[in-house]
């Protein structure tokens, strides 16, 4: 499997094609040896048989020259055998070494009778014993047939040829021919540009088979670097995405894994710090997966496991053997030991969902819920939960701009009623999609709201809370959710962030949204207290449409309600909402709280506002929300008033 | 001794080149030719098969202290004569001195003892070699 991803199938086809060529070339090549072996066989036939023709010829001429019994003649007469030698030497040529007539003596031995060589050292003499090495003559001569042998060990030769003079049934002579090994050379010489050709061909596309092999070998493993985080050794998202377009989303189990409290270590310890506790829990995820499962580092404190398909119990206790080997023994670093852990969500059914980004943002909200929960724990999202198919992707899109840096914030002015001066801003956060067109709030956040990723959102606003407060000298008010309040991650950020300077808390107030019904009140009663203490004002949102709005006024120390714009709409026209706005403000006033009119739209919605004596206001009437701080003087920008 | 020959004069052609081979072959012959154990001999001009180092014979310069001498040349000088004398090349064996040659003719090595010759140097021929006597 992971060789697919890392090679892919192209050059899977390859890696079997390649060989295949070499070996085919190869075959090839050995075909055009056999061939010109059949070339060279029939050449020596064809040689062959004209000699034999021309020896059957010579012996006629024996024959007919000194009778039947022509061995004895030419034996006892030197005259006869200088007539005989003669005529041989007339079938000599350039194929031809040598060329002799030997005949069998009383012992059964052979002996030279004539013998067309000049070289005296090479000439048999008469008489002189013939020492053949190759035993054709004796098989000649039983056999009373012509028989040929290649010459192998002998170096000028190329073949032998042995043929049977016969006489009354019996042989009596053997005329033998030793063709040149010259002749052999030449018939292979007109062979060889062929063959260069064909050799030289076939090593050239061997060579360049190699070459395209040895390129295309670095090119992929070069492709498999690049799957591959360079901190942690693991795999990244890039080879995930690969692996994605091979295998379905249902082939694995999806196991979404965050270190807690990670960004401490970053910003306690530093980020030197930080990459050694991230390569030591990679290094201790492995070492309890199999290998078939899967790690990838998603994000930066991320992890993605894919387990293929299990039982749930078996993939759990994987999971738990993870979350036991990290937490199993502190983590060494230069100033001190770190105790980490790892909270997970598990997708058992990623299956059911339409694309990956959907299965890990189900896992994701089991991580979720495992943060709530307390973290060091695997939750498992529940089936029966629907989640929207656009909010995956939604999550992405949040993902992906708060990595790219492509989360800001527009400042709102809230103006004193009084002076019409502005007292502070509201931000509110914008994100840029992939076509960097700005996006509102309204259509992310409740896609993402009980994620991972939310709470990282959150942080971001926080931190660029901070930096507004510590870059321009004006008062800020920044929304949260209840439930982050109950989020530990959150709290200490906010505590982080503040605590240690004062005078920017001081500017800060923090608007409470009320999403979900809250019924642990006394916890968020301690938390808001813990954030006061910092400094910071708490406002309620969206006052007069909430679950609980007045338990909060009741029951904890507020020090601004923020009037639901649903109230304030449409204000100049409904005598029922005036005097529910009134009362809020009434309540409010007897009780030390400011009020805010939020979502003033027109004049005459703002004369309603400023008879009722709210303490601020705010809305497009007055001033639309800009990218900068504006500093706006109403009474002045607007000759209405 | 006579699978020796054939092996060290037909098999071992295959595998061998053809200086060790000649020189096997002219050890087989020394042993035949003395009685002792490593004879001197005697080479006219060097023979590169005979330059190579043996156990079995020792080569000499001098014809009078040589058992064995190998003539290469058409003739031997009047001391070398009286030794066993091994010829070369067929036509040596026409020489009276000369008691059988060895020799390569058409790519085939040659071997030839003459019996009347040996018999005069009171030289009897293993069984093995009696293929050759003529």
């Amino acid at each position: 499997m992971r060789f697919l991803v890392h090679y892919g199938k192209t050059f899977t086809v390859l890696l079997l094609l390649f060989p295949f060529l070499g070996i085919s070339a190869t075959y090839l090549y050995m075909q055009y040896a056999e061939t010109k072996k059949e070339i060279v066989e029939i050449v020596q036939e064809s040689m062959l048989d004209k000699k034999y023709e021309l020896l059957e010829i010579y012996t006629e001429y024996l024959s007919a020259e000194f009778g039947s019994h022509y061995v004895e003649v030419l034996k006892s007469s030197d005259f006869s055998r200088k007539q005989a030698e003669t005529a041989l030497r007339l079938m000599k040529d350039s194929q031809v070494q040598y060329l002799y007539l030997l005949y069998i003596d009383e012992k059964n031995r052979l002996r030279y009778l004539v013998d067309t060589t000049k070289d005296i050292d090479e000439r048999g003499e008469f008489k002189q014993r013939f020492f053949p090495q190759k035993d054709i003559w004796r098989t000649a001569q039983k056999s009373q047939k012509t028989e040929v042998t290649a010459q192998k060990e002998i170096d000028k030769l190329w073949i032998s040829m042995a043929y049977p003079i016969i006489s009354n049934g019996k042989t009596v002579a053997l005329l033998g021919i030793d063709f040149s090994h010259a002749e052999y050379i030449e018939v292979n010489k007109t062979l060889i540009p062929l063959e260069h050709i064909y050799l030289y061909s076939a090593v050239f596309i061997i060579v360049m088979l190699m070459s395209a092999f040895i390129q295309l070998v670095m090119y992929y493993n070069h492709r498999k670097k690049s799957f591959i985080d360079p901190l942690t050794g693991m795999y990244n998202r890039q080879y995930l995405h690969e692996l994605l377009q091979k295998y379905p989303v249902g082939a694995f189990q999806v196991l979404i894994m965050d270190l807690d409290h990670f960004k401490q270590v970053n910003d306690i310890y530093g980020h030197d710090a930080g990459d050694e506790v991230l390569r030591t829990v990679s290094a201790r995820i492995q070492s309890v997966i199999r290998k078939k499962d899967i790690l990838i580092r998603y994000g930066g404190e991320e992890f993605i496991l894919l387990v293929a398909q299990e039982d749930k119990e078996i993939v759990l206790d994987l999971a738990d053997r993870v979350r036991r080997k990290i937490k199993a023994d502190p983590i060494a670093l230069e100033e001190c030991q770190l105790n980490v852990t790892i909270s997970m969500g598990l997708n058992p059914v990623p299956g059911e969902s339409k694309s990956f980004e959907h299965a890990v943002k189900i896992a994701d909200q089991g991580l979720y819920k495992a943060k709530q929960m307390g973290r060091d724990r695997i939750e498992i999202y529940d089936d029966n939960a629907q989640v929207e198919v656009d909010a995956q992707q939604k999550m992405c899109a949040v993902k992906e701009a708060l990595d790219l840096n492509k989360i800001f914030c527009v400042y709102q002015p809230i103006f004193c009623t009084k002076t019409m001066q502005i007292d502070k801003y509201e931000l509110l956060i914008r994100m840029y999609n992939m076509n960097n067109e700005v996006i509102e709030p309204d259509n992310f956040l409740p896609s993402i709201r009980y994620t991972q990723v939310y709470i990282h959102l959150t942080k971001r606003v926080l931190e660029l809370a901070f930096e507004a407060l510590r870059e321009h000298d004006v008062k800020l008010s920044i929304n949260l959710d209840v439930q982050d309040l109950f989020n530990d991650e959150i709290l200490e950020h906010i505590t982080a962030i503040f605590k240690a300077n004062n005078s920017l808390a001081k500017r800060l107030t923090i608007e409470i949204l009320e999403n979900d019904e809250i019924l642990e009140f006394e916890m968020i009663s301690e938390r808001l207290a813990k954030i006061q203490a910092l400094g910071i004002a708490i406002a309620i949102d969206d006052f007069g449409s909430g679950y609980a709005n007045y338990r909060y006024i009741l029951n904890m120390d507020i020090d601004v309600v923020k009037i639901d714009g649903s109230l304030i709409r449409g204000l100049d026209k409904r005598d029922d909402a005036r005097k529910i706005v009134d009362s809020i403000h009434m309540l409010a006033q007897s009780l030390g709280i400011k009020t805010v009119a939020e979502h003033v739209e027109t004049e005459a919605e703002f004369e309603v506002i400023k008879a009722l004596n709210v303490d601020y206001i705010q809305g497009f009437y007055l001033a639309k929300p800009d990218i900068n701080f504006k500093s706006v003087n109403f009474l002045n920008d607007n000759q209405k008033i | 001794m006579k699978k020796l020959l054939l092996i060290l004069l037909t098999l071992t052609f295959s595998f061998a080149d053809d200086i060790s081979i000649e020189k096997k072959i002219y050890e087989t012959f020394f042993a035949e030719l003395s009685p002792r154990e490593k004879p001197y001999v005697y080479v006219d001009t060097p023979i590169a098969s005979l330059e190579l180092k043996s156990d079995k014979f020792i080569l000499t310069d001098s014809c009078k202290k040589a058992d064995i001498a190998i003539m290469t040349q058409s003739d031997l000088p009047y001391d070398c004569r009286k030794k066993v004398v091994f010829g070369t090349r067929y036509r040596h064996l026409k020489k009276k001195y000369v008691v059988g040659a060895f020799f390569w003719q058409k790519g085939r090595p040659n071997i030839v003892f003459q019996r009347t010759k040996l018999r005069r140097k009171n030289i009897e021929l293993s069984p093995s070699l009696q293929e050759y006597a003529e």
